[in-house]
């Protein structure tokens, strides 16, 4: 539906080795790959986890999860299975009428009116844009839902109860999880969904690694899997219909080492070097007769996106999951013989043990598998075990946004706005949502300032997305680690740098990893620091449709003394002239505290957003005038020197000197076309030369003159401009010199693209002296206000 | 050569077969040379001209039998290869099966090869299809190797199926081809039809590869029923769910595309749009279904002719987004578009109070989707409902045009504003000023500036957004957060009944019966979850909620089966009824009719506004949705949200 929108697409992932035997298959997860219909309904399932991804906004309890999973909307190209539900439940008679009235309804409309496929109106979500029907309808509908959900959480909650009293009750509790499962994914397929989801439940039929999928032979797919040699250490692709196999087989060097050691030094050592590993492959190889002598692997993703979206999918798989764990495993293979240890394991275990659920949990391997398509396909963080170390891997999700998308772009409920993304997906630290739908020019690299620096991010601060204790507890941390202690003493009100004056124990650079730990496990957010006289607004992508239903209590239960939501939200939509600091809200000195930390939740939860200022310098008509007269008068006593000085080539160095003037102008013209506007006029000329002709044939129309001119970069400002510049403060507004310095270091970020909050922070300039300096610049100074 | 289009350029094609003797081959390709046949030591890495070496993927060309007859593509150094290998089974065959594949060669990762796929699979069938009739391939060899036993060929022959009939799958060969099937097969020397056909394969794929690149599409003839014909199409995403509030405004002369073979709908719809009509306006306008309407729209935008607007208002609020700086920046030439777009005829006599009168600065509060049409603004109207400016048709319209146009000319003294005015203009709407609280302050800086196609180009191009507002009733947010939402509906029931009572004292039997059906709806879902989740409290609650749901509950009973009574399943049935007018018979024999009684009828209307409305608050609908869907103006919508109780408007 977009790129904004995690849908990993991912079906199923085989893991393929290569001996002197030929290709051999030695682990599929999931386990049934059998018929391509259970792709669709894998598929299905993807589809519904991946909007269980979590934000880190949320600790869901299980209860929550279905709510999670109704919450997030679901993809419009979904495929046909919406009408199924309907819940089984025996005791619901009436609520099954009610229900199928409803979808009945709905089905005559669909018949009558040519609207096919009802996925599209998206029975569970809350989202409208999922409808193909009318409002009120899917109002009803989600009315009834919620409702539904209600019984259900109250049903398991009975039920929770009653099982605590019986123990021995744990199985049916566990079914009617299952069954719940079952309902939501509404697709009849219990035991496959049980099994992915929770590993206690084991499937009826038995699956075998010889078992076809896709209604093909193993031993074909394995052949095409196994590229030849040319084909591996690099990016392995290979479509068949629209199954896409992704990978990066790994194939053992000439040499018998599985990676070019960059390392070793090309002397005569190296040569010592390498006999000496030779010797270690070689002993390695040796001892154990029964060894395999692998010569590739190959871990394949199968993933069969939507055609629009197929290649951003792909190469989103390859770069963030495939590439990383296939060079991860080589890592351990070189090392530590890793796969071919774990494949001998696998071997040996598949002689005796024919389940392959049991399989799974005796091999690290097959293991890792296993979790790294669950969570990938969930688009959750995979924590792998790869020889005993952990490693993390992840699609990252799209939640911040610089610009607002398109009426017709969805994205993830809650996601974030602010201009200052842009700034923090340079360092890598985001991946700024799309704003149009399918934006060809989406994948490039959208910020391309080389002034970025790196160290901008001090002046940022941590928003953390949960509450502390729990996110120490997901990071599975020591709660007395640095790392806890930091994640401790965040404030959303206090820059990375000062954190660490203020804690002398945290150096810089580790407040900056730490930093980057927490966003990348979507634990924290970076934001400019919260302050009261900054100013919040309502943001436009602010889920209030979607989520006010749910958020409206929890707000509550969160903040029980202060005003509810709504009231909140109202007061950061003034009706007054203009929006205003956040200050002006808080009533009393005593609620500062409350105030600002209800002012977190609705950043992290995306209901507000920071109304940031941002500043051009206008250069009024009537300077430009004056400084065009003193460059003539300049020029002029120029020639005048000159003429005094002048000899035989008299005539023409005036000729000369006359025309450089103009020469000058009309260079600045041109250089400066990219730059500034400052030659409106000539612009006008060369581009709206169609409307001056219309204008010169109708005298009545008249462009007004280009009055003023607004510059763009300053930072790299003109010689003309800079005269303007020096000519407006000095001349026209009188700066008085502590207030000409403030302006000269701000001066640079005068490009509508820094805000003033931040070069404060950065410049360490006051706010009564930006004030000042804004009063003394008057109408010259254009203050623009966006987030 | 140059990508047509946007469509990636074919790089190479080759036709490669599985040699009963030699194996997987290539037997043509163009251009020439491309692809290495020749092996090579592995070391001895290829290949300045070549673009792989053929063996390394000979079992992808053309894989084991099981895996053919689907389109696989396969990626190999830089490129990509797509192809549909066949492979037939027929003991006509020297290894009783025949292999073969076209495959086309792109550049790997330089763009999106998706439109080619369905082009490369259907000629993968075509020739699957042709080779099965007439060995149009497997002939082509001229040792006639394929062939298990070459005098079957002559049996074949009598075999062969009339290639006329065969007209839906395009091609085969040319005349030449069929002539030789045909006649002189049977001849012991056949050499030169066969090389008539061989050169043709050649000059086939040569063919495709040209004309595909140069023109995106081709048309082969093979014989006078069968040609190959492929058209490249761009995939577009599916159509964007558009929503009834919102308005299309035409990029292009919607006009001048309609042909016979266009939908009824379609055409039916076209006048009303305008930039000024919702969709559900649209709809109403054009008596069409709202469905259809939208379906209608939807295509539209999907072939990018609308793009999407809100409802223009002077109660609107908007406010400039991040990007509002591209409208200083040169080389995007947005501050002349807008200049030449926003100019308007005259000064204040004219558009200004006309534009202003048609938007009730009076009241307040426009009808979103009802420009009560003044005179006056009519014509400003008219002068709007031209293409507006988009990126795509703003190229093919350049200012002199506009300028041009008929209207500059009949005015005097128009002053085109310049850019800095315009920015300035731009920065100074913000979150909570409404465009009538601007034009005040701005007044002055407005004159010869159309408002409307000014906040329109701002919208249209990104650098101002509308700020939204979403009234949300109190008594809403309080039933949510004490966690009892049904505690809400029984609220409102009180409040209306209320109301009710206050308005209505001389009320009949009549309408309290619609009361209570109103009521059935939400106290039969009620009734439901509370016999679910506390089947023992079922009794006391059914108590509690008060006699209403059990005669409810009685009453839903019948339902399905009883006509003409006043039972409604759903109370948005009811709604739909009433606003679809006469579009919907369907409705009227479904078992619910309204009273005959006028004054009951409209009674019920009011009732049912009100469930509608009560439904969109509590789906936290903004203004304009809510006007949209109820189709009345924001205040008389304020007016009927007070009488439920207090509510705050948030704006986002």
């Amino acid at each position: 539906m977009s790129f904004n929108l995690p849908n990993p697409s991912l079906i199923g992932i085989l893991f393929i080795v290569s001996t002197h035997s030929g290709p051999q298959l030695i682990y599929k997860y999931p386990f049934d790959l059998k018929t391509s219909t259970y792709s669709n309904l894998f598929q299905k399932q993807n589809n519904l986890k991946n909007y269980n991804v979590k934000l880190g906004v949320n600790n869901f309890n299980d209860n929550d999860k279905q709510k999670i999973k109704e919450s997030y909307f679901r993809p419009i190209d979904d495929i046909e299975d919406d009408e199924l539900y309907d819940y089984k439940n025996s005791d619901e008679e009436d609520e099954d009428e009610l229900n199928s009235q409803l979808v009945d309804d709905c089905y005559n409309d669909c018949e009558q009116f040519g609207v096919s496929s009802r996925n599209w109106d998206s029975k569970h979500s809350n989202y409208y844009l999922g409808t193909k029907l009318d409002l009120l309808r899917f109002l009803d509908e989600q009315d009834y839902k919620r409702k539904e959900q209600i019984q259900f959480q109250q049903q398991n909650l009975e039920e929770e109860l009653a099982s605590k009293n019986n123990q021995t009750n744990v199985y049916d509790t566990n079914s009617n999880h299952a069954r719940l499962f079952h309902t939501f994914s509404k697709a009849s397929i219990g035991s496959q969904s049980t099994t992915a989801k929770s590993s206690t439940s084991t499937s009826n039929f038995t699956s075998s690694i010889n078992n076809d999928f896709f209604e093909l032979e193993p031993s074909y797919l394995c052949e095409m899997l196994s590229p030849p040699k040319k084909m591996c250490n690099t990016r392995f692709e290979v479509t068949l219909n629209d199954k896409i196999f992704i990978g990066l087989p790994i194939h053992k060097f000439n040499d018998g080492k599985w990676r070019v050691d960059d390392s070793t030094p090309p002397n005569l050592a190296s040569n010592e070097q390498e006999s000496y590993k030779l010797n270690q492959d070689n002993e390695s190889f040796s001892p154990d007769s029964n060894s395999i002598n692998l010569n590739m692997f190959h871990m394949v993703f199968i993933m069969n996106p939507a055609i629009v979206e197929n290649n951003y999918r792909v190469d989103e798989m390859y770069h963030h999951v495939v590439s990383k764990i296939s060079i991860a495993l080589r890592y351990e293979q070189s090392k530590h013989e890793y796969i071919t240890k774990q494949t001998e394991n696998i071997l040996l275990l598949r002689d005796t043990i024919f389940d392959e659920h049991l399989l799974t949990e005796r091999s690290q391997l097959c293991k890792l598998i296993k979790d790294c398509y669950i969570m990938i396909s969930s688009s959750k963080i995979a924590t792998l075990l790869i020889n005993n170390r952990l490693r993390t891997f992840q699609i990252p999700i799209k939640t911040e946004f610089d610009a607002l998308p398109d009426a017709s772009v969805p994205f993830i409920p809650r996601s974030y706005l602010s201009s200052s993304v842009n700034l923090l997906s340079s360092f890598g630290l985001v991946n700024p949502g799309e704003t149009l739908r399918y934006d060809q020019n989406f994948t490039k690299n959208m910020y391309n300032e080389d002034d970025v620096s790196y160290d901008s991010l001090i002046y940022f601060a941590i928003l953390l997305l949960d509450d502390p204790d729990s996110i120490i507890k997901d990071l599975k941390t020591q709660s007395n680690s640095k790392l806890a202690r930091f994640i401790k003493i965040i404030q959303p009100t206090e820059t990375l740098i000062k954190l660490s004056l203020k804690n002398s124990n945290l150096t810089i650079n580790q407040i900056k990893s730490f930093a980057y730990h927490l966003i990348y496990w979507r634990k924290g957010r970076m934001i400019q620091p919260i302050s009261p006289r900054s100013v919040y607004v309502t943001s436009p992508m602010a889920p209030l449709t979607m989520k006010l239903y749910d958020d409206i209590p929890k707000f509550s239960h969160q903040f029980p003394t202060l005003p509810s939501l709504p009231h909140f939200l109202k007061l950061l939509s003034p009706q007054v002239k203009k929006p205003e600091s956040f200050a002006r809200i808080i009533p009393s000195k005593d609620h500062r505290d409350s105030y600002i930390q209800a002012l977190a939740w609705l950043l992290r939860n995306g209901y507000v957003t920071e109304l940031q200022t941002f500043i051009w310098l206008k250069i009024p008509r009537k300077i430009k005038i004056k400084v065009e007269e003193e460059i003539e008068n300049e020029t002029l006593s120029k020639r005048i020197r000159k003429d005094s000085k002048a000899t035989v080539d008299d005539s023409k160095n005036v000729k000369k000197t006359d025309n450089s003037s103009k020469q000058e102008t009309d260079n600045v013209v041109n250089d400066s076309l990219k730059i500034a506007q400052s030659e409106e006029k000539s612009k006008i000329q060369n581009n709206l030369s169609n409307l001056k002709d219309h204008i010169r044939k109708n005298a009545s129309v008249n462009l007004s003159d280009e009055e003023a001119t607004i510059i763009l970069d300053p930072g790299r400002a003109t010689t003309l401009e800079r005269r303007w510049i020096s000519t407006i403060i000095h001349e026209e507004h009188k700066l008085s010199s502590e207030l000409t310095t403030v302006f000269y270091k701000i001066l640079k970020y005068m490009n509508g693209k820094n805000s003033v909050e931040m070069l404060m922070l950065k410049e360490n300039v006051s706010r009564s002296d930006i004030k000042k300096l804004f009063n003394a610049l008057g109408d010259n100074i254009i203050l623009v206000k966006h987030w | 050569m140059d990508a047509s289009d946007g469509f990636i350029p074919i790089v190479a094609i080759f036709y490669a077969v599985f040699h009963p003797i030699e194996g997987t081959k290539i037997v043509h390709q163009f251009p020439e040379n491309s692809i290495s046949t020749t092996t090579k030591s592995e070391e001895e890495d290829d290949l300045e001209n070549e673009f792989f070496n053929f063996d390394t993927v000979k079992n992808y060309v053309i894989p084991k039998p099981k895996l053919c007859n689907r389109l696989i593509s396969f990626k190999i150094n830089k490129f990509k290869v797509i192809g549909y290998p066949v492979n037939m089974q027929s003991e006509y065959y020297s290894r009783n099966s025949f292999s073969f594949n076209f495959c086309f060669v792109f550049r790997y990762g330089i763009g999106d090869v998706s439109p080619y796929e369905s082009a490369i699979k259907k000629m993968g069938e075509m020739f699957q299809v042709l080779e099965e009739q007439n060995k149009i391939l497997s002939k082509l060899d001229k040792e006639n190797i394929f062939c298990k036993n070459r005098n079957l060929r002559n049996e074949e022959k009598s075999k062969k199926v009339d290639l006329e009939s065969y007209t839906t799958t395009i091609e085969n060969y040319d005349q030449e081809v069929s002539t030789p099937n045909d006649a002189s097969m049977n001849a012991p020397g056949h050499s030169k039809t066969k090389q008539i056909t061989l050169s043709s394969i050649e000059s086939l794929i040569q063919q495709i590869y040209q004309d595909l690149n140069n023109y995106s599409e081709c048309c082969i003839p093979l014989d006078n029923s069968n040609s190959v014909d492929i058209k490249l199409f761009p995939i577009l995403p599916p159509p964007v769910n558009i929503k009834a509030y919102q308005v299309p405004i035409a990029t292009v002369k919607l006009n001048s595309l309609v042909d016979v073979n266009w939908d009824p709908t379609m055409i039916k719809i076209l006048p009303y749009i305008n930039g000024l009509n919702s969709v559900k306006k649209i709809s109403e306008l054009a008596d069409a279904n709202y469905l259809l309407t939208k379906q209608c729209i939807q295509h539209l935008m999907h072939y990018k002719c609308i793009e999407i607007i809100d409802i223009f208002q002077f109660s609107n609020i908007y406010a400039p987004t991040s990007t509002i700086g591209d409208f200083l920046k040169f080389d995007s030439k947005m501050a002349e578009e807008c200049q030449a777009y926003v100019v308007t005829t005259d000064s204040n006599d004219y558009t200004l109070p006309s534009s202003y009168s048609n938007t009730p600065i009076a009241n307040n509060s426009p009808k979103p989707n009802e420009f009560s049409p003044s005179s006056n603004f009519k014509k400003f109207a008219q002068s709007n409902s031209i293409s507006p400016y988009t990126k795509q048709s703003f190229l093919s319209r350049s200012p002199k045009e506009y300028t041009n146009s008929h209207y500059l000319n009949h005015f005097a003294n128009v002053t085109v504003p310049s850019k800095t005015k315009l920015f300035h203009l731009y920065r100074s709407l913000n979150q909570s000023l409404t465009v009538k609280e601007w034009y005040i302050q701005n007044k002055d800086d407005l004159v010869n500036i159309d408002i409307r196609r000014f906040i329109n180009f701002g919208i249209l191009r990104k650098i101002i957004y509308r700020v939204y507002s979403y009234p949300l009733l109190n008594s809403i947010t309080r039933s949510l957060e004490s966690g009892d939402e049904f505690q809400y509906d029984k609220y409102l029931k009180m409040t209306k009944h209320e109301k009710k009572k206050v308005n209505d004292s001389n009320d009949n039997l009549l309408k309290t019966k619609v009361n209570e059906q109103t009521l059935k709806t939400e106290g039969g879902r009620r009734k439901v979850s509370f016999t679910n989740s506390h089947n023992s409290d079922k009794v006391i609650t059914k108590h509690y909620n008060s006699n209403e749901v059990i005669f409810e509950d009685e009453s839903e009973d019948s339902d399905s089966d009883e006509s003409g009574s006043f039972h409604i399943p759903l109370s948005e049935r009811r709604m739909r009824n009433s606003n679809a007018s006469s579009s919907q018979p369907r409705y009227s024999n479904d078992g619910f009719m309204f009273s005959t009684d006028d004054e009951e009828n409209e009674d019920n209307i009011e009732e049912e506004k009100f469930i509608n409305l009560i439904k969109l608050l509590k789906g936290f609908q903004h203004f304009d949705s809510i006007c949209t869907e109820l189709q009345i103006s924001r205040t008389e919508v304020e007016k009927m949200i007070e009488k439920l109780g207090s509510f705050r408007i948030i704006n986002s």
